[in-house]
């Protein structure tokens, strides 16, 4: 009885300790002075994440991390230069036995008996859907004025440029992520100021992603004329 | 593809130029060496510091490193300089997209840390900040410093200062083992000569639930703890007759869910750490087991062979409003969901193999994941969501492996003999 108690009140210590992290002064500390706000998270308020697919709900907020410090190992001292774990004392004042085989069959047993036995054959992966893309107000689709040749070529010109330059990392490959970008150029390619973003993704470092990129781009293609031209910025296979 | 045409200022329309990635997926980041500013400064330690923020930011898949031949600026941080401003176009010239520069100062008092990280292409400095600390554990603070830098980049931060448990027999009986993400630093957590399995750590970081036969030969649940909790046999007011599978942490709550037999039937049941307040949520004959905890806590994903196969299915954390997540395949287990609530990763199995795949909650997208001709196992998310650990056994005896969440950026983090499995990725700890 007074070992469940104890453990009782370790275990509910354990979970409930994450907001008192005062008390748990670590051996060692980091303290981190943040002396300026993230990157580009500050000049451009981000706009709420676009839900990522068509039907799952809005993603809830992911678990917080809480403040511990702590460098010990489960069971022993961390060690200093990663030894290849040693056998500690067997941990345990209680009726030790070694298992035997038909007990450590019994877990093996239930998954197997899960895993054998489903007589339908296992059907075709299923073709991946296609997540949605939010449609872009402000701008119409495939209304009147085909590309002339000139403009055609440029595309295809600025296309293969970025994709050689514009670094997407991980991660963002699988959001439906979206920037629209006006951008100047003189009559050379070269970008002046800088690149207007008309509509955000909602992802202010996939935003600063394509800056980015269209900085280290400068200049681009000379455009068949001077003057300002739409880009959009987009991973092209969300899940 | 449809032509989006935009009016510009001038009134003419235009067809805008749609572009989609490439294969640029890394930012080249050169690292200095950071300026040692202590009474007797340590140049091995300086480099050795570097190495592992190299190491770390390299594990991220997000940065490459520029290397140390092609500098034209300083190879360390000049001591005492103003950091108001960079020389970028030195870096810019040598394709450095982002440069990061610091200094080490030890004290008797303690050791400072500082760094800043520019983006070079537009020069502009994206985070400064100074870590104190009173050991000499550089190591983690490398790690932090690179997740910190990572974050800088792309908005979440990296994972390479998080662990993972896991299983691996590599002494002869299963036993926990617990690694940082990138697989350096393994050590044991249980060394009973039992049978040990499915680790699950504590929201905290600071415990880890397993399973073990090392009490009466059966399976009943134990505690790893390096913070509060007491170590050793949880739930023992229950008693010693029902076999208890697995336990997993709820990610806001002193409880768990774990998997209990009692005489036929195999349920699911939620459970406070001390074995108060026990709940039987799932009913009947079938089998259900491998619950998966929503990040909210509101819900758990678990295995059910209700209809005669596996499949995953979802309900409340009261036991109600159960749904049937997945439809392809006659065999679907392992669910983990992740921290962002967007996907739950699961093993299906395919040709008497198992493949993993993501299926969002709703049960609408369902793509593959890892599709290797030989068994690909246990998928567990990393705390940023963009990772996945899991099992896989393509070198012959099972390896974890951890990918990115859009199925590039494959790598090995175990390398010990014997069969690694079961990964179960720990949360930030900072």
């Amino acid at each position: 009885m007074a070992w469940s108690a104890l453990v009782h009140l370790g275990a509910l210590g354990l979970v409930m300790a994450a907001p008192s992290a005062s008390r748990d002064a670590p051996p060692r500390v980091i303290s981190v002075e943040l002396v300026e706000p993230p990157p580009s998270a500050a000049p451009q308020k981000p706009a709420p994440a676009p839900v990522a697919k068509p039907a799952p709900p809005k993603p809830p907020p992911p678990p917080k991390p809480k403040q511990t410090v702590l460098p010990e190992n489960p069971t022993q001292p961390k060690p200093k230069a990663k030894p290849e774990p040693k056998p500690e004392k067997p941990p345990e004042k209680e009726i030790f036995e070694e298992p035997d085989e038909k007990q450590e069959k019994s877990l093996e047993e239930l998954m197997a008996e899960l895993r054998g036995d489903s007589a339908e054959p296992a059907p075709a992966p299923a073709e991946p859907v296609e997540t949605a893309r939010v449609p872009s107000p402000g701008a119409t689709s495939g209304t009147g004025d085909p590309l002339s040749a000139e403009e055609r070529t440029w595309h295809a010109q600025v296309i293969r440029r970025m994709k050689g330059i514009w670094v997407v990392p991980p991660g963002f490959r699988t959001q439906p992520l979206e920037t629209h970008v006006m951008v100047r150029l003189d009559a050379a390619g070269n970008i002046l100021g800088e690149p207007q973003i008309t509509r955000r993704s909602g992802n202010p470092w996939f935003d600063d992603g394509v800056i980015i990129g269209l900085t280290k781009a400068n200049p681009l293609p000379p455009p068949p004329e001077a003057g300002e031209w739409p880009m959009v910025f987009k991973p092209e296979d969300s899940l | 593809m449809g032509l989006a045409v935009v009016a510009t200022a001038a009134g003419a329309e235009r067809a805008a130029v749609i572009v989609t990635p490439g294969g640029q997926q890394t930012y080249r980041i050169a690292v200095q060496r950071f300026a040692d500013d202590s009474a007797t400064p340590d140049a091995r330690l300086v480099d050795d510091f570097r190495e592992r923020v190299l190491a770390a930011l390299e594990f991220s898949g997000v940065f490459q490193r520029v290397d140390d031949a092609a500098f034209l600026g300083p190879l360390t941080t000049p001591l005492g300089r103003d950091d108001s401003s960079l020389d970028c176009p030195n870096w810019t010239q040598i394709g450095a997209d982002a440069v990061l520069e610091g200094e080490i100062t030890r004290r008797p008092e303690g050791v400072s840390i500082a760094f800043r990280v520019w983006d070079s292409s537009r020069c502009r400095r994206l985070v400064r900040r100074r870590y104190q600390q009173t050991n000499t554990d550089f190591a983690r603070t490398a790690r932090r410093l690179a997740d910190d830098v990572v974050e800088a980049f792309i908005g979440v931060p990296g994972v390479s200062d998080t662990e993972i448990a896991y299983v691996s027999d590599r002494g002869g009986n299963k036993e926990i083992y617990v690694m940082s993400a990138d697989g350096s630093g393994s050590r044991a957590a249980t060394a009973n000569r039992s049978l040990n399995n499915f680790p699950s750590w504590s929201p905290q970081g600071d415990a880890i639930i397993y399973t073990s036969y090392r009490y009466l030969n059966r399976p009943f649940l134990f505690l790893s703890s390096r913070g509060k909790g007491r170590p050793g046999r949880l739930l023992s007011r229950l008693g010693d007759e029902k076999p208890q599978y697995r336990g997993v942490f709820a990610p806001d709550r002193a409880e768990m869910a774990m998997v209990m037999s009692d005489g036929s039937d195999t349920d699911i049941y939620t459970v406070g750490l001390d074995g108060s307040g026990l709940r039987r949520l799932t009913q009947g004959r079938a089998i259900d087991v491998s619950p998966a905890w929503s990040p909210d806590g509101r819900r758990i994903a678990f295995v059910s062979d209700r209809t005669g196969a596996p499949q995953i299915y979802i309900m409340n954390a009261d036991g109600s409003g159960t749904t049937r997540l997945t439809y392809d395949g006659s065999y679907n287990t392992n669910p983990s969901w992740s921290p962002d609530g967007l996907w739950i990763a699961y093993e299906t199995r395919v040709n008497g193999q198992f493949d993993i795949w993501l299926i969002d909650p709703e049960g609408v997208t369902n793509v593959p994941l890892v599709t290797h001709p030989r068994s690909d196992e246990a998928p567990s998310w990393a705390p940023n969501s963009r990772m996945i650990a899991f099992s896989s056994t393509r070198r012959g005896l099972a390896d974890l492996y951890v990918i990115d969440r859009d199925g590039s950026n494959l790598r090995r983090v175990t390398s010990a003999a014997g069969n690694n499995t079961s990964p179960n990725w720990g949360p930030y700890t900072r």
